[in-house]
């Protein structure tokens, strides 16, 4: 006889038992719920912060080339002092 | 603990900016809510506060996608209501129950389950409580969901259906063959024994 409604007297006897006390929020659990997710916005700003390092880099560049373009034949001139040496052998040896 | 007279709307707004200080006073506002539909669907290996940050994370995540049509704890109840559902299914194994499993006092409940009167001692019906969560346990997770919130909690087919989304007649249906489920898991638990 008890045997069909065994689940129905359970679930009542269940019902019966004392309500469980409100759960008290752990200490710090809101900021840790907060901190979670947190990363996608510190993500945003790190790819914020990465772009401004590209832009930097750029303008690093940039400058470097206009140096290197403004001091190009300086730094191709080769030392005066050693071909005119070389003209001034020459021409001792091959002028009377 | 609630926050009096929090203005969700206007909480959500700030939330929504990435206000840090609504965000948090949003999570305590909602945390009592959380817990308890946790700790009625817990699966057997997880932590409740675990699983608690993991539905608030799923909230958060998925915020833009409220669209304030229904109030925000039915929202929340129904992202909890799933994530447990989830955490239920990845709990691949669902062991049989039986008599060796029980306590001392599962066990004479479990003997004398028709006669235990309203006035019976308070344990008895915590022993009680436990056994029925156990018996839960071994069901499938949308079962166990469906006869946890209709049995233990008499929630109406409605209310199920608004945190789940399942339709009315499947509601019916499952918790029908889940409760048959259980009959003869008992029947067999009484014959074993």
């Amino acid at each position: 006889m008890m045997k069909p409604d065994f689940w129905a007297f359970l679930a009542a006897a269940a019902r019966r038992a004392p309500a469980e006390l409100p759960a008290d929020m752990p200490f710090g659990f809101d900021m840790r719920v907060v901190a979670e997710w947190r990363p996608e916005r510190a993500w945003e700003e790190t790819f914020s912060g990465l772009a401004m390092l590209r832009v930097g880099l750029a303008c690093a560049g940039v400058i470097l080339l206009l140096i290197v373009a403004v001091n190009y034949h300086a730094l191709n001139e080769r030392e005066p002092g050693s071909v005119a040496m070389a003209d001034s052998a020459l021409r001792m040896s091959t002028l009377p | 603990m609630a926050e009096a007279g929090l203005d969700m709307a206007a909480c959500l707004e700030r939330v929504r900016q990435r206000d840090e200080e609504a965000s948090r006073a949003l999570v305590r506002e909602l945390f009592p809510l959380v817990m308890k539909i946790v700790r009625s669907h817990l699966p057997r290996r997880t932590d409740e506060e675990d699983l608690a940050q993991m539905v608030f994370s799923k909230v958060f995540a998925h915020l833009d996608q409220y669209a304030g049509a229904v109030p925000l704890e039915h929202w929340v109840s129904r992202v909890a209501v799933n994530t447990c559902l989830n955490q239920l299914r990845s709990e691949k194994c669902r062991p049989e129950l039986r008599w060796a499993d029980l306590n001392e006092d599962e066990a004479e409940v479990l003997e004398r389950a028709g006669a235990l009167s309203k006035e019976a001692d308070p344990a008895e019906h915590l022993a009680a409580r436990d056994l029925a969560h156990k018996m839960l346990e071994t069901l499938s997770p949308k079962d166990r969901l469906i006869l946890t919130m209709l049995d233990l909690e008499e929630r109406s087919v409605e209310e199920i259906r608004q945190c789940t989304g399942w339709n009315a007649s499947l509601i019916k249906v499952r918790a029908f063959r889940a409760r048959m489920r259980l009959r003869k898991q008992f029947a067999r638990m009484m014959e074993a024994e």
